[in-house]
C-alpha cells in the first residue's frame, strides 16, 4: 500500500489501522543502540546467536517498529536515552527500566524479540510454525477415545450437584 | 449535518436493539424472523477475517499492537474509555458487529444446575428465578444454530447435553493432560467449543490456525458477526453501524419511546415500541444510568438502586506448563481441548463456597505464551543467557486456565464518571471492583490445582499467573433478574420492572456468575427473552406486520 493510499484509507471504527511502511529508517546511532540492547538482553551462548547477530536484525526490527508505529515517539526517545548508557551498564539500566517504566521496556524488548525470532536462523533452529491451515484428518479423533482414556471419568459417573 | 444537529424523524420500529454482539444478533434475528420491524444500533462496524493478525508477518506483534482486548489500550474509534482507578481488574470488551465474540476463545460450557440455586444450596447470593432445565432447550437450539462441537454425556451436567457436531481431536496436548487428570482422579471431558469442525451455516470448517483469540482468519469461529448476523439480516433486521446510543428516551408515564444516538451524519432519535439492551454488563448499565428522567430520576429501570451494582468479572488465572517434548502446541483450535469441572461445585472443606472451571488448551505463539509469561519472573530468568532456553521451552507449552466464580457484591459496580467522556462527549463508565476474600481463596486453590495438573503431566517448568492482562471479558450482573422489583432490575423474561417495554438480554441480567464461560448462557437467555417478546408483541396485535 502506498503512503498516499494509507492517508486516504477510509476510517474503520472497529479495526486498528496498521502502517505498512516505516516512518523512517533507524539512524546509525539508533541502530547501534538497538544492537547493544539486543546483545544485552540476548547474549550469545555457545552456538546460540546473540540478539543482533542474526541476519537482517535491523530490517526485522524496523518491521516490528512499523507495526508498533503508535509507540514510535516513545521508542525514539528511549533509544536517544539509551545512547548515553555505557555497554557495561546496559544490563542494569534495562533491568531498572523493566521495573519502573515497564511499557517502554516492553516495547523495546518486543521489537528485539520479534526481530530475533523472525530471523532465518532462529526460525530454522526452532522449527516452530507460523499460523497456517492444518485441518484435522477425517480419522484423527477415531483412536483417541477407543484407547479407553475417558473410561475412568465415565465409570465415576455424575459429578454435578443436582438442584432439583 | 454535523454530529450535533438533530436529523428528521425516522421510522418507528417494533423492536430496537442496542448492541450487535451475540445477544443483539439473536434478539434481532428472532424478532425479524417473526415478522416484526427490527433495527439494531451498533457503535462499531464490521471486521473481516482478513483483518486478523494471523494474516500478517510478525502476527504476535500485530496482535499486541492492534488487537488489544482492553478498550483503553486498543483505542479504536468505536471504543469508549473506562475509568479504572478503583478496580482490581481491567475489563475487556470489543465494540464491533459480533461484540466481544470477535476476540473470545469460543469455549462453550453451560452453567451447571447448581449455579441457578446458590442461595438454596450454599446460602450465599441469590437463586435465579429460572432453572437449568428452563434454559436447557434454549441452550440446545443455540448450539444447533451455531454448530457447537463436543462430546455427548459430560458427567458434570444433567443428562441430555449433546453438542450437535463432533468434537475436535484431543491431539497430543489433550491426551497428555487427560492422562494426568486420570492419574489424579479428576473429572475431565473433551471441550465444547463454538468452533465447527466442518462447514456449518456461514461458518467455515476449523483449519486449526491456533489464533482463535486474536480472530479467526478462516471464518471458522462462531463470532456472531459470522455465526448469527447473516441470518438476522436475511430475516429483515436492519443493522446500523457507527451508531452510538447515548440515551434511552421515555414518555411522561415512564414508558420507553426509543433511543437517541449519534451517527456519522448527526444526532438521531429512533422510535420503538420495545427497546432491548444488548450492550454488555458495562455498556447497558452505562446507558441506563445516563437515561434519567422525571419518572426515572436515578436512571432508567433503577428504582431498586441496583443498576450497575453486583458487577461480576470472573477473575481468570492460568498456569503455563513447559514440556520437554513435541506436543504440537502451536495447533488450534484454542478453545478448550479438555475441561475439568472437578472443582466447580462447593466443597466447604476447601475454605470457600462455589469454585472454578478449568480448561487446558494448546498455546500458540512463542512471544504470547513463552516470553510474556516469563516477564512475571525475575529479570534474569527471561533475559540474558536464559532467553535461549525460554524460547525453546516455549515451543511446547500447554495452558491450563480457569474462570473463578465471582459472587455478587453491591460495592462492585459501574457508575458514570463525572469527568471522563468518549469522543462524542458521552460520559464514560467508571468501574469499581475489588476481589472478595472468597474469590481470592478460590483463585489460590485453583492455581495450585493447575500447577498440580501440569506436574502430573510431566511439565519441566510451570509458571502460575494469578492475574491475566486483557482478561476478563465476562461482564455480568449489573441489571440482575428476579421476581421482586426491590431486589432486581428485570423479571425472568428480561423486562424491566420499572418500564416493561424495556428489555435487557445480555450478561447484565445474570444473578450469579457461575464459573463457566458465560456466552452460551447469554445466548440461551437472549433467545428465551426474544421469543417471549415476540409472543408479547403478537398478543398486542402487532404481529406479522410485513406478512399482513
Amino acid at each position: 500500500m502506498s503512503a498516499q493510499a494509507e492517508k486516504t484509507a477510509p476510517l474503520r471504527l472497529s479495526v486498528s489501522s496498521m502502517k505498512r511502511r516505516p516512518r523512517r529508517a533507524f539512524t546509525e546511532g539508533e541502530a547501534a543502540v538497538l544492537r547493544l540492547a539486543a546483545d544485552t538482553l540476548i547474549p550469545a551462548k555457545g552456538a546460540y546467536l546473540s540478539g543482533s547477530s542474526v541476519t537482517g536484525f535491523i530490517d526485522l526490527a524496523t518491521r516490528a517498529a512499523t507495526i508498533l508505529d503508535a509507540r514510535f515517539e516513545m521508542l525514539e526517545a528511549l533509544l536517544a536515552e539509551l545512547a548515553d548508557i555505557p555497554a557495561a551498564s546496559m544490563w542494569d539500566y534495562l533491568e531498572e527500566l523493566n521495573r519502573v517504566r515497564f511499557d517502554e521496556f516492553y516495547t523495546l524488548s518486543l521489537i528485539i524479540s520479534a526481530a530475533y525470532l523472525n530471523s532465518p536462523e532462529i526460525r530454522s533452529a526452532l522449527n516452530y510454525p507460523v499460523p497456517h491451515q492444518n485441518p484435522a484428518g477425517l480419522f484423527e479423533i477415531a483412536d483417541e477415545l477407543s484407547s479407553g482414556i475417558l473410561d475412568p471419568v465415565i465409570e465415576r459417573g455424575p459429578v454435578f450437584v443436582s438442584a432439583d | 449535518m454535523n454530529r450535533g444537529e438533530p436529523s428528521p424523524p425516522e421510522e418507528e420500529y417494533d423492536v430496537l436493539v442496542v448492541g450487535a454482539g451475540p445477544s443483539g444478533a439473536i434478539v434481532s434475528h428472532t424478532a425479524a424472523a417473526a415478522g416484526l420491524r427490527v433495527a439494531c444500533l451498533e457503535q462499531g462496524d464490521w471486521t473481516s477475517p482478513a483483518d486478523y493478525p494471523a494474516n500478517f508477518d510478525m502476527w504476535e506483534v500485530v496482535a499486541r499492537a492492534h488487537w488489544q482486548t482492553e478498550p483503553n489500550l486498543r483505542k479504536n474509534p468505536a471504543d469508549y474509555p473506562l475509568e479504572l482507578s478503583q478496580t482490581d481488574l481491567s475489563p475487556s470488551m470489543y465494540s464491533a458487529v459480533g461484540g466481544s465474540t470477535i476476540h473470545f476463545g469460543a469455549l462453550w460450557p453451560r452453567l451447571t444446575a447448581s449455579d441457578f440455586r446458590v442461595r438454596t444450596l450454599d446460602g450465599v447470593a441469590d437463586d435465579w428465578p429460572i432453572t437449568y432445565h428452563d434454559l436447557a432447550p434454549y441452550y440446545d437450539r443455540v448450539d444447533n444454530f451455531i454448530g457447537v462441537s463436543g462430546l455427548e454425556g459430560d458427567t458434570a451436567y444433567p443428562e441430555g447435553l449433546a453438542p450437535p457436531l463432533p468434537r475436535h481431536p484431543l491431539g497430543k496436548t489433550g491426551m497428555k493432560t487427560a492422562e494426568a487428570l486420570n492419574q489424579l482422579g479428576w473429572h475431565w471431558w473433551p471441550g465444547a467449543n463454538a468452533i465447527p469442525p466442518q462447514k456449518h451455516g456461514a461458518l467455515a470448517a476449523c483449519a486449526r490456525w491456533g489464533t482463535c483469540v486474536q480472530g479467526c482468519p478462516e471464518g471458522a469461529k462462531a463470532s456472531f458477526d459470522l455465526a448469527w448476523w447473516p441470518a438476522a439480516i436475511a430475516a429483515g433486521a436492519k443493522l446500523v453501524t457507527g451508531a452510538r446510543v447515548y440515551e434511552i428516551t421515555t414518555d411522561d408515564g415512564g414508558a420507553v419511546t426509543g433511543v437517541n444516538w449519534i451517527g456519522k451524519d448527526g444526532r438521531h432519535h429512533t422510535k420503538a415500541r420495545y427497546v432491548v439492551m444488548c450492550a454488555n454488563g458495562i455498556g447497558t448499565a452505562r446507558l441506563l444510568l445516563l437515561s434519567k428522567s422525571q419518572k426515572h430520576p436515578s436512571g432508567l429501570a433503577n428504582s431498586s438502586g441496583l443498576v450497575g451494582r453486583n458487577l461480576m468479572l470472573h477473575p481468570n488465572c492460568c498456569a503455563m506448563g513447559y514440556y520437554g517434548e513435541d506436543l504440537e502446541t502451536w495447533r488450534g483450535p484454542l478453545g478448550a481441548v479438555i475441561s475439568s469441572m472437578e472443582f466447580y461445585e462447593t466443597d466447604k472443606s476447601r475454605g470457600f463456597v462455589r469454585g472454578s472451571k478449568m480448561h487446558a488448551s494448546t498455546a500458540p505463539g512463542i512471544i504470547l505464551n513463552g516470553i510474556d509469561p516469563h516477564r512475571s519472573l525475575p529479570f534474569d530468568q527471561l533475559w540474558g543467557e536464559s532467553f535461549h532456553q525460554v524460547i525453546r521451552d516455549a515451543c511446547s507449552t500447554i495452558l491450563w486456565a480457569a474462570n473463578i466464580e465471582d459472587l455478587p457484591e453491591e460495592t462492585n459496580r459501574v457508575t458514570i464518571d463525572p469527568h471522563l467522556t468518549d469522543e462524542d462527549g458521552i460520559p464514560a463508565p467508571k468501574i469499581e471492583y475489588r476481589f472478595s476474600e472468597n474469590t481470592l481463596r478460590i483463585r489460590d486453590f485453583t492455581l495450585e490445582r493447575m500447577v498440580e495438573a501440569h506436574k502430573a503431566a510431566g511439565a519441566k517448568k510451570v509458571i502460575a499467573i494469578a492475574e491475566m492482562p486483557g482478561e476478563p471479558g465476562h461482564l455480568l450482573g449489573t441489571a440482575r433478574m428476579g421476581t421482586d422489583p426491590k431486589t432486581s432490575v428485570v423479571d425472568p423474561d428480561g423486562r424491566a420492572h420499572d418500564a416493561p417495554n424495556l428489555l435487557i438480554a445480555d450478561g447484565s441480567i445474570f444473578v450469579t456468575s457461575g464459573s463457566a464461560n458465560p456466552t452460551s448462557t447469554i445466548c440461551a437467555l437472549a433467545l428465551k427473552i426474544a421469543e417471549n417478546l415476540v409472543t408479547t408483541v403478537r398478543n398486542e396485535g402487532y404481529a406479522d406486520v410485513r406478512a399482513s
